[in-house]
Parts: structure tokens; sequence; C-alpha cells
């Protein structure tokens, strides 16, 4: 019996080595781009590409493995330029717009000057040619005819933009080539003063968009070259945009229709502006969403979107009815955040997915007395209380589903106004109040109040103007408040949206607002918020109504579990992303981590830790 | 046996401190260099004070450095490197009286511009005592003259021996109190509002209470004055859990880094004179393990982060930065731009024109790599190789259009001089010499190829 277990111990110890997979030992895994069935990886430390071979393998059975060195026991090293940190390869596409490959991968650094020229093959994975250059590089793109390949770059030499291009010989011949005769046959485009060109991308039909960046990224255009005549047009993102990537041909779009881009958080100077948006290239305009009006940003909540991708038809396990259910998307997006999570999202209706079938709703009020102190049902003035015909019903309130924020309402009986509030006023009783001053109406009550905080005085509001108000000046005051009065005495606030607007006896007060995401039934006619309230009357000062509202938007995100991944290593912070829809798999390159994750579409649930992963280092 | 026993104590309490003669670092070269001050004098190349860490203990303490660089023989600035490459410079003339003794394992320096032209630096240093060292470095008395250093407070039987008069941040490690607290475990980043003479000294390892229980970890940050530089329980701020690593002065608050703690590290925070302290929570948006160095813009604008975990410079905004509490400044996630392996110190540099955005430098230790960053460009711009083994701090002499920047090499034992000839076009930036002979033959012995002819000290 032993000596069967040993026979066993050893031929389970032969198939294991054999199974192996190498350790690649990936330091610096910044970028990554898929050519086929290899997917290239930088292992920027060590000045290589790696490449991570996708056949043959379902994942269940087989973790893929790096595509070995001659000596099979090591994984292939791609000597590159120093510290690449930006990969491209040329880009194709076949009849019917499916996006393909060319035989090269492009790789540079960020802040260097070259660009190495790299097989994309499996017979030719070995850099052909490294291409120094005068100026930093700030964006390659690569396209293949079918024919031959072209590389477009820009650099950026302090003052000028370059926008370059080369067309390259035979891949076979690029490593006899002499460099100086490559550089002869680099052509410009275009030269552009005080403008820097962070993203360049290939579009079908001799086409080229451009990200531009200027004033630190708070500004810049996109635009689309025509590389025949060299026209321009304008995409007419709602910002500047940091990185580029169209569409793959699918049954509702046609390749490069579409022009998909981050957001530079710039704009605003945070994250909620960093979303991904698309304009439709034929027009510039930014694209119609499902609901059928133009999209908003797809937001990746608190975090920046450090890489997407696009995979037309792949399945998503999707929220369905209340369960999930493995699922076609139209165009699967699937954005990597800076804070470690994945965004999945339809790239083709280009909304994003909203787990929470529910809109948004009011899901608690009470009812206070001046003093602060909730008021019982039974002891309420007549109809004050949620009572049909009274002041406030909870159906009396309608959101906006998309517009409605988590936060509390509040709607306060002869309430302080907000920006009329511990005012400065003057002899003759005006009062600054830039902006806000029509917030007042004439009757309202004007509080005076002295140094020590205590009211001393009540006047009437005598006239407003958009930036100031006139009040009866009283000697007792420091500072004078605006409480509502008359015939809207109520006012209401949200603790995230603010001022919301004020309302009375009889009336419906509304508020635009402004939407976050569109639902398929986005209508722009419905507000962020409108209240109908009742005829009742009579109710105290400071008496109020406190609501809290819930946005019931769950998107789909999700994030890597680090002790599945097994990596060893933080899987924090992702990097570039490869949604692959044929292999219904999602490749997150993880510097945290120094590896790669595979993740299975089919098998992720959002807001929940992925666990059906693989690491590859 | 017990007469041997007290027999052999007898002798070497005796016996062996006064057989060991002193050990001083060399006083012609660095020795493991950390912290660096440039100071421009007015006339030439100014004076270069340097750091050394003494790391390995293999002297008896370490030092602070003046090295006159109009005595060195450095390149002209901006000229073309020589094929050989860049130019070794071994001979520093370091005149006695321009090396101050301060503890071993000194950390950042600052320096602080007094009224009567001299200089004082600061640095704090993580061997015995965990001091904060003071010096003052007095004004050339001519371009070529020797820079003459001087302890604060100064003894005038031991100018330069700065080791013992310095406050320690560590007096209540072994007070009788409960909490042992405040103490300041590993000093390391300091900086020095010239305005206001705020100090700020960080500490990179948190401290438990009471010490040695490894409970109630928590962390401070240092806060005293330049022109009385004294510390006692009173100058601590307590910053909560986590311990943080370098420091930016704005006008009204510090920014500190966080070093990893827990899974909970704060990549920022921020700390005014009074002690308020907030957290932006950064983190949330950037899942870094780790912050190290850290500068603020100086419009203030903006706040750059060494993150580790990835490696990577962390871009922030700043809003209202300007303003003094109630306001709090709000600092929120820009964009993060991949760096080379270990990114260690960060330091902003103007440029001349208004339109620019200051050029950012950074040193990654692992990679030996100097980065350059441009916010104009939102990237990288130049990565500069061959700076050396383990570059740490750096310091900068401006020379418009462009800079010499000073990086001292903490394996090597040099200083790497670079010159950008414009900083609008960074791209140029080189490596024109080293200062210092290489340590690497003391290090690593007889074998290591750069000690040919070398002897070990």
């Amino acid at each position: 019996m032993k000596r069967l277990s040993a026979v066993v111990a050893v031929m389970l110890l032969s198939c294991t080595s054999r199974s192996v997979q190498p350790v690649s030992s990936l330091v610096g895994a910044n970028d990554m781009v898929q050519v086929g069935s290899l997917l290239f990886v930088t292992s920027s430390e060590r000045a290589q590409l790696r490449a991570l071979d996708l056949e043959p393998g379902p994942l269940t059975s087989q973790p893929r493995q790096f595509v070995p060195a001659p000596n099979p026991l090591e994984p292939l090293a791609i000597p590159v330029l120093a510290r690449p940190t930006m990969l491209t390869a040329d880009v194709s596409w076949l009849d019917g717009g499916v996006e393909a490959h060319g035989p090269l991968v492009y790789a540079a650094s960020n802040g260097g000057s070259e660009i190495s020229i790299v097989g994309g093959g499996r017979k030719q994975l070995v850099e052909l040619m490294r291409l120094p250059l005068n100026s930093p590089i700030t964006a390659v793109a690569g396209f293949y005819d079918g024919t031959v390949s072209r590389l477009y770059f820009a650099t950026f030499d302090g003052a000028l933009a370059q926008l370059q291009r080369v067309t390259l010989p035979d891949p076979a011949q690029l490593p006899s080539l002499p460099v100086g005769s490559l550089l002869e046959a680099v052509e410009s485009i275009a030269i552009v003063p005080n403008v820097v060109i962070s993203s360049l991308i290939v579009l079908p039909n001799g086409r080229l968009a451009l990200a531009e960046r200027t004033a630190q990224g708070a500004a810049g255009p996109t635009v689309v070259l025509d590389l025949g005549t060299l026209a321009l047009r304008e995409m007419h993102f709602s910002g500047p945009v940091r990185s580029l990537s169209t569409n793959g041909g699918s049954d509702a779009l046609e390749a490069g229709d579409r022009l998909y881009g981050i957001l530079d958080a710039e704009l605003c100077g945070n994250s909620s502006c960093a979303g991904i948006e698309s304009v439709d290239v034929a027009t510039g305009q930014i694209s119609l969403d499902a609901s059928g009006h133009q999209m908003l940003p797809i937001n990746v909540g608190v975090g920046l979107p450090v890489s997407f991708s696009l995979a037309p038809g792949a399945r998503l396990n999707s929220p369905v009815d209340g369960g999930y259910q493995v699922m076609p998307r139209q165009i699967l997006g699937v954005t990597s955040v800076s804070n470690g999570t994945l965004v999945y999202w339809e790239a083709g209706g280009l909304l994003p997915i909203d787990v929470n079938p529910d809109p948004a709703a009011v899901i608690a009020g009470s009812y206070y007395d001046p003093a602060g102190n909730p008021v019982d049902i039974a002891s309420t003035p007549a109809g004050a209380f949620f009572a049909d015909g009274g002041v406030l019903d909870f159906s009396s309130i309608s959101l906006g589903d998309g517009a409605a924020r988590d936060e509390g309402i509040a709607v306060v009986v002869e309430g302080q106004i907000p920006g009329l509030v511990g005012l400065a006023f003057d002899a003759a009783g005006h009062v600054s109040a830039p902006g806000v001053g029509s917030r007042a109406a004439v009757g309202d009550a004007a509080v005076f109040t002295d140094a020590s905080g205590v009211d001393c005085a009540e006047a009437s509001v005598l006239a407003v103007s958009a930036d100031a108000v006139e009040v009866t000046p009283q000697p007792c005051g420091a500072t004078v408040s605006i409480r509502a009065r008359g015939t809207q005495p109520y006012v209401v606030t949200g603790t995230v949206s603010g001022y919301f607007f004020r309302s009375g006896p009889g009336q419906t007060g509304t508020y635009a607002g402004t939407y976050l995401f569109h639902t398929p039934s986005f209508d722009p006619s419905v507000p962020q918020l409108q209240i109908r309230f009742g005829d009742a009357t009579g109710l105290p000062r400071d008496s109020k109504w406190l609501v809290t509202v819930d946005d019931d938007y769950v998107p789909y995100v999700a994030s890597v579990d680090p002790t599945a991944a097994g990596c060893a290593a933080p899987t924090t912070f992702p990097g570039a992303v490869v949604a692959d829809g044929a292999r219904e798999r999602t490749f997150i390159a993880f510097p945290s981590a120094n590896g790669i994750i595979e993740t299975d579409n089919t098998l992720v649930l959002p807001t929940t830790l992925v666990t059906s992963v693989f690491c590859y280092r | 046996m017990k007469h041997l026993s007290a027999a052999v104590a007898v002798v070497l309490l005796c016996s062996c401190p006064g057989e060991r003669p002193e050990q001083p670092p060399p006083s012609d070269a660095f020795y493991f260099p950390t912290g660096l001050v440039h100071v421009d004098t007015g006339a030439g190349e100014g004076v270069l004070y340097v750091v050394s860490a003494n790391f390995d203990k293999r002297f008896d303490f370490g030092t602070i450095s003046a090295v006159n660089l109009n005595t060195v023989g450095l390149p002209a600035f901006g000229a073309a490197v020589a094929a050989s490459g860049p130019v070794q410079l071994t001979d520093l003339h370091i005149d006695p009286t321009s090396i101050a003794r301060i503890s071993s394992f000194g950390g950042e320096m600052a320096s602080w511009l007094q009224a009567d032209g001299s200089r004082r630096l600061f640095v704090p240093a993580r061997s015995e005592g965990q001091r904060l060292h003071a010096v003052d470095a007095l004004p050339l008395a001519s371009p070529d003259a020797v820079p003459v250093v001087q302890c604060v407070p100064l003894d005038p039987a031991s100018p330069r021996d700065c080791r013992f008069n310095a406050p320690s941040l560590v007096t209540n490690e072994h007070a009788s109190s409960k909490t042992n607290l405040p103490r300041a475990q590993a000093p390391i980043g300091v900086a020095v509002s010239q305005s206001t003479g705020d100090v700020w000294v960080t500490h990179a390892t948190a401290v438990d209470s009471p010490r040695g229980s490894t409970t109630n970890l928590t962390a401070f940050v240092v806060h005293t004055q330049a022109n009385n530089p004294v510390v006692n329980d009173d100058n601590f701020i307590n910053i909560s859990a986590g311990a943080s690593h370098a420091v930016a002065i704005g006008s009204q608050w510090a920014f500190v880094s966080g070093r990893y703690f827990l899974g909970a590290t704060y990549l920022v925070r921020m700390v005014d004179p009074l002690g308020r302290v907030l957290s932006p929570g950064l983190e949330a948006e950037f899942h870094e393990i780790e912050t190290r160095g850290i500068a603020l813009s100086s419009d203030q604008g903006r706040l750059y982060l060494a993150g580790r975990t990835p490696d990577a410079l962390l871009v922030a905004s700043v809003n209202d930065a300007t303003q003094g509490y109630p306001t709090v400044p709000q600092v929120r996630a820009i964009r993060s731009v991949p760096l080379p392996e270990a990114p260690q110190y960060v330091v902003t540099i103007p440029r001349d024109s208004p339109k620019r955005s200051d050029l950012v430098a950074i040193t990654s230790s692992a990679a030996g790599v100097l980065s350059l960053y441009d916010d104009d460009v939102g990237d990288l711009v130049a990565q500069v190789p061959g700076i050396g083994l383990q570059p740490s701090s750096i310091a900068y002499d401006l020379r418009p259009p462009g800079a010499r920047l000073f990086i001292s090499n903490f394996t090597d034992g040099q200083v790497a001089v670079v010159d950008v000839p414009d900083l609008n076009r960074p791209q140029a930036a080189r490596v024109v010499a080293h200062l210092g002979r290489s340590q690497l033959c003391v290090t690593r012995g007889l074998a290591d190829t750069t000690c040919a002819g070398a002897t070990i000290p």
C-alpha cells in the first residue's frame, strides 16, 4: 500500500510539474493591449513586455500561461525601451466592422522619447526596432490596412505639439532597416502650439481622433482628422478628454460610429466630472442614450476612471426581475477605478447598469413642533401630518429618478431662507445678498439679531432684487435674517442639494435640479423634486417636516477579492482593463500587485467581491 | 565563580571605553547622504549642505557637511556632458568648521533664512534619542570662503558637536507616566515656513502606549518655532493612527503624507499650528498603500504625493488652502501617473513664466531615476537615468530659465548634479556631475568594482 501511495505521489508530482505556470515576475504591470489571443503587458521596471496566452483555456480547467521562452520553464521576456508604461497595437477593421489587429505592438514610456516597435505575432515576439525621437511622446496609435502598418505619434517639446506618422515596412524587414532611414520616412501631419495631444486613436475610413489638452487640462478640444483631406471636425465632449476609444461593429452600430472618452477631472477640479462620455463621430454631438436623450457621463463614484474597455455583445451576469441572469449586453463597458473597483456599464445604450430596479423614493418622514419635538399623529394639528387634504403627504412628493439624491429634505414653516441669514445691513436698510436676493419676497420677515445672538426686532422686507434685499432698519440688530412669510411661508432645503424653493398652502413647489444619470424612461420634464402642498394654514413658525429620500441607485460595481486572486500583493489599484467578450472574461492589470487578474463576466455579482479570479504574475 | 564574574565586569567597565578611539565619519566625503539644502549665496554656485546618515553606524555619528560649490570644479551650468560621462568631483574641500556632528540616521533637512542672513538648518534623526537637530549655517565671508556651521543651542566649548543638546522627541519613552506619550518615534521629515517660522516634523513609526505594549498605536507631528526650536509635550499634535513621512507647508496648513498602517492609511492629513487635524479622505479615491514624499505647488492649488503600491505620482487639487480655519481645504483626486520603482521624494520647482505650472521632480529610490512631471502636460516629461544608487532627497538652484538639481544617493554616497537648462523643456535634463566619492568600497568591501586601489577606513 505504501508503494502504491508513493507511485501515486510521484505521478501527481510529475503532473503538477507539467502544469506549473511559469513565474513571470512582472514588475510594473502598468498597461496591456490585446492582439488576437495574446495579451501583452508591460513589466516596466524590467524594461520588458510579456505576453499572456489566452488560448487554449477555459478558466476552470487550467490557468493560462505566459508565452514561454525557448527554455519553456521561463516566460518569454521581450526586451524593449526603458520603463514601458504605454502600449498600443495596430488596429484594423475586418468586413462587418469587426475590430482586428495588425502585426505590430508599440511601447512607449511616459516622459520618454522612444517607441519600441514589437512583433505582435506568435512567431515574432521580439522588439523589431526602437525609434528615437526628439521630444517626449504623449500619445501613440497604430493602423494596419491589411498590407502595411502606419504608426501615428504625438510629441510635445515644451511649446509645440507635433503629430507625425510613419509607414512601416514589412515587419520581417524592420530589424535590418537602419533607424536613420525610418526616421527620414517620418512625416509631420500637424504642429500645434501650446497644446498637448494626450490621446490618439485611429478610426475607420482614414480618420484619426485626437484629444488635446490646454490650460492644465481644464480645456482642450477633441477633434477628428480626415487623413486624406486634413479636414478637422470638432467632437463636442462636455469637457477635455484624457483617453479615447471607439466602438467595434455591432448590430446597432458601425465600427467607429462613436468616440468614447474619459473626461478630465481638471474641468471641475475633482472626480465628479471625470466620467466616460460618447460623441457621434458623424455629427460631433454627444450621443443619444437608450432614453433617446443626450447621454450623461457614466460616473464611477468616488475615484477616477483609470482605463475602460468595450466589448460588443459580451455577456454579463445582469440584474433581471430582482435576480441575476447571464445575458448579452449591446456593448459591455468595463471601467477600472482608482478606488480599486470595476464599474460595468452599458456602452451601447450609454447608461449605467442600475442594480436596484426601484425608482428614487421617500422612505421616511416626520413632523416636528417649533421646539424640535416629534409630533404624534394623534396630537398633530388637524391635517398637518401626512394626511390627505392636509399640508404634506408622502404621495404629494414626487422625485426625478436619476436626479434625486440620497438626502434629507426639510420643509420649515416661516423658515430662514438660505443665503439670507446673518447678513449685515446699512443705515438705509440695504442688505447685500449677491445672487440670492430674489429668494426673498416683499412682506417676508426681517429678523434682527444683536451681537449676543438674541433676536431683538422684527420688520418687513420692503423690496427685493437679484442681489439685495431692502428692509426697514432697526436700531438694535447687528445682523438681519430673512424668514419666509406671506403666501409662501414654507422653505424647502436638502442636506445635499441645498436650497430648493419656497412655497405655500395650495401651491406646488418645483426644483428642476440636475440629473446624475438617466434611466431608460428618463423624461426631462420631470424635475428633481416637486411638492404639492395642501390647503391647511396656520402652522407655527419653525414647525417642520423632515423627509428622507433614497435615490435607490446602485450602480454595477465590483471589486476583486485579494485573497481569492492569490496575487500575494494588494489588488487595490487597478490599471489597464481589457474586456474580452468572446472569452467572457475581463483582464485587469494591477500595478499594485504586479499582476494581471482575470475575472469571469458571467460570475460577477455587483457590490460583492469577485472571487472567481486568476492572477498571473 | 562570583569573584571571577565580578572581576570580568570590572575589567569591561573600566577598560573598554577608554581604549576605543573615536571613529568620525570621513570629513571629505558623504556617508549615506540623505537631506540636502542648497543656499544661493548670490555669487557663483552657492553652498550645498548635506546630511550624512551613517546608516550602518560604521562611524560614531552622522554629520551635516557644507560644501562650497565654487571650489569643487562643477561644470558650467548647461554645458554639454563629455563623452566620458558626468564629471566625478571627489575633492570636496570640506573644512572641519564646515561639519556639524549630529546623531546617526539623519533624515530630511529644511532651512530657514534668519534676519542676519544666516540659515538655520533642521534635521530629524532616527537613532538614539530621536532628536531634532538645529544648526546655523553662517553667511559666507566671500564667494570662495569656507562655510561655517555651528550648533543650536550653541555650546562654545564644542560649537559643532550637536549630538547632545538637541531636543529629543521621545523623552516620554521611559517616563513614569502610564502612557509614555507623546513621543515621535523615527522622526524623518521636516519643513519650515519661511514666513511664520513654523517647523513641522514627521515620524515614520506609529507609537504604542504604554511603550512596548503594541497597543493604542497613534502618531504625532511635532510643531515648534524656528527661532526657538524647543520641544516639550505641548509641541506634539496627535494625528491619530498611522504615522507620516514627509510634510509640505502652505500658508495656513501643513500637509503630511501617510505611512502604511494596518490597511487604514491616511494618504494625507492637514494640520494647523493650533493643533487642528483634518483628513480630506483622499484614500477613498486613491487606493494606494501609503505615500512618501509630498509637495505643494507654489499657488497652493496642487498637491503632489509619491504613492507606493502602486508606484505613482498622485496629483490632487486643493481648494481654499490659503484660507484659515474654519475654511477647510478640499483635497480631491485629479490624476495618477505611473512612476519608476519606489518613489521617495517630491519637490516643486517654480518656473519663471506665470503661465506655466511648477515643474515637479521626484526621485525613485529603487529605480535610480529622477522623474520630472509637468502639470501642463499632465504627465511625466522626462526620466533621468544614471542618478546613482537609491536617490533620496532633492535640492535645487534656480538658474532661470533653468535649474541645477542636487540629488543625494543614499547607497553609493554621492550627490548627483542634474542640469535642466530650460524648465520649459525639461526633456533636456541630464546628469552633469557626481559630488563625493562612492562609498561602495566601504559598505560593500574591496570586491566592489568601484574600489580599485582604495582602502577601507
